[in-house]
């Protein structure tokens, strides 16, 4: 087992970092804007500084070479008169140009092609990614609702403030009708109870009488609970719902109309209409 | 989500399947929907349908406040010559212990090992998953081991259909 640089093969183990030979911008930078930083409308920036970020300066390969390889000012006027240790500085010098302009040059290709490359691979990526997708027909997406998608969704509609508003109506209006029909039997019952104390015993007069009928030959109490015995009051049951009465005396809406002076105003109707055919009767006889 | 409730799918499955009926029909939940939807995927039943207490809609049917008590899930039961394709279907979490496993131990599960007295994951098994869900509105998600697994975190071990 080797150690050092030995273990990999000869070289260090950390590389160092690659240089960047352009330390600027080589064209203008361009900057998206972000609206989430920058001053506010309202904020206005501090004194001595700018209220956009500046961009960094750049420096294009052209500028930088004709900055970097012009000719001395101080040229000698006569080129033949040179030693020739001046004339191989001179051929060096230039020499040295022509490499940093092939360089300059050659590094600017270099990044335009890494660029092109990139978006290349960019492009091919996603091409290959859109090929081995697989995408659901248009026409299964317009049409027929898939399992997922009920499964984003809620699964149920909620009412519509018509449907609501309908709804309540509804039940206040069911309401409604159970308390009416709850007072019509209460007033129904009370009725049937003012008809039924006609019968009560209330004086001791009344209870000696009841005694001695009750005791009387042939007035034997009959046991309610033998069913044999038990009559039927179908009869009876009949003719009240039939005729709206409450056991053979006026019933609820007889009473109700006597009060409110319906009855009073159909049996005067009745009896104009009567009036009328005798009258028509009496006119075609004569 | 009731785990009562889904305890009651697997034995109405069961239950089904055994008697070797086409078609039966479960409640119209967002659990019940996700677990038909993965037996669908993983082709233990044939169909999953829209319905009401009567059989499935002919007609799309809107759900409403009104008719959610009648909807169902009709589900086309598979079978292979007389026998079912669903042999089995049993919670493996239980209302009185529930079993949630991290995701280093869903992994090994999938891998064929025993984690908590679970029986290893065996082939054409299904085992579903609860875990916390990304979607919003939404509390959980039931998904496969797999999925769980792809997903990464912790999950409660639902039920397994063989």
């Amino acid at each position: 087992m080797v150690k050092g640089p030995a273990k990999y093969g000869g070289k260090s183990g950390t590389l160092p970092v690659v240089r960047q030979i352009f330390k600027k911008p080589i064209k203008p930078v361009e900057r998206i804007p972000d609206k989430n930083s920058g001053y506010a409308p309202n904020v206005k920036e501090p004194r001595n500084s700018s209220r956009e970020q500046k961009l960094p300066e750049f420096m294009t390969i052209k500028d930088r070479i004709n900055k970097t390889v012009q000719l001395p000012k101080n040229q000698p006027t006569n080129i033949n008169a040179r030693t020739p240790e001046q004339k191989l500085k001179q051929e060096k010098a230039q020499l040295r140009r022509q490499y940093f302009i092939h360089s300059m040059n050659t590094e600017e290709n270099r990044l335009k092609q890494e660029k092109l490359d990139e978006e290349k691979r960019i492009a091919f990526e996603k091409a290959q990614e859109e090929k081995y997708m697989v995408k659901p027909s248009p026409l299964a997406e317009l049409t027929l609702p898939t399992l997922s998608s009920y499964l984003d969704g809620p699964l149920m509609r909620q009412r519509t403030k018509e449907e609501t508003r309908l709804l309540k109506t509804k039940r206040n209006a069911n309401r409604l009708n159970l308390e009416f029909e709850t007072k019509l039997n209460r007033s129904s019952d009370l009725l049937q109870l003012y008809y039924s104390a006609e019968n009560f015993i209330t004086k001791e007069s009344d209870l000696l009488k009841a005694v001695e009928e009750a005791f009387a030959p042939g007035n034997e109490v009959i046991p309610a609970s033998n069913p044999e015995y038990i009559g039927n009051h179908y009869a009876e049951d009949v003719g009240d719902a039939l005729f709206g009465t409450i056991d053979n005396h006026p019933g609820l809406g007889h009473v109700e109309g006597q009060l409110n002076g319906d009855n009073k105003k159909f049996k005067q109707e009745v009896a104009a209409r009567a009036n009328e055919l005798l009258n028509q009767h009496k006119e075609v006889d004569a | 989500m009731s785990l009562t409730r889904l305890g009651n799918l697997c034995a109405h499955l069961q239950n089904v399947t055994r008697v070797n009926l086409a078609t039966t029909a479960i409640p119209y939940s967002r659990m019940h929907l996700e677990v038909a939807s993965h037996l669908y995927k993983q082709g233990f039943i044939t169909s999953v349908q829209k319905g009401s207490l009567n059989g499935p809609d002919l007609k799309p049917v809107d759900v409403t406040p009104d008719n959610i008590a009648s909807r169902r899930l009709w589900l086309g039961l598979k079978y292979r010559g007389t026998d079912s394709v669903i042999r089995k279907v049993s919670l493996i979490s239980k209302p009185s212990r529930r079993i949630i496993l991290d995701h280093d131990q869903l992994k090994l599960l999938a891998a064929g090992k025993s984690v908590r007295e679970i029986k290893p994951l065996q082939p054409s098994e299904l085992v579903l998953v609860k875990v916390d869900t990304t979607k919003r509105n939404f509390s959980y998600e039931i998904l496969d081991l797999a999925e769980a697994i792809e997903r990464g975190g912790s999950g409660e071990v639902l039920c397994r259909i063989k």
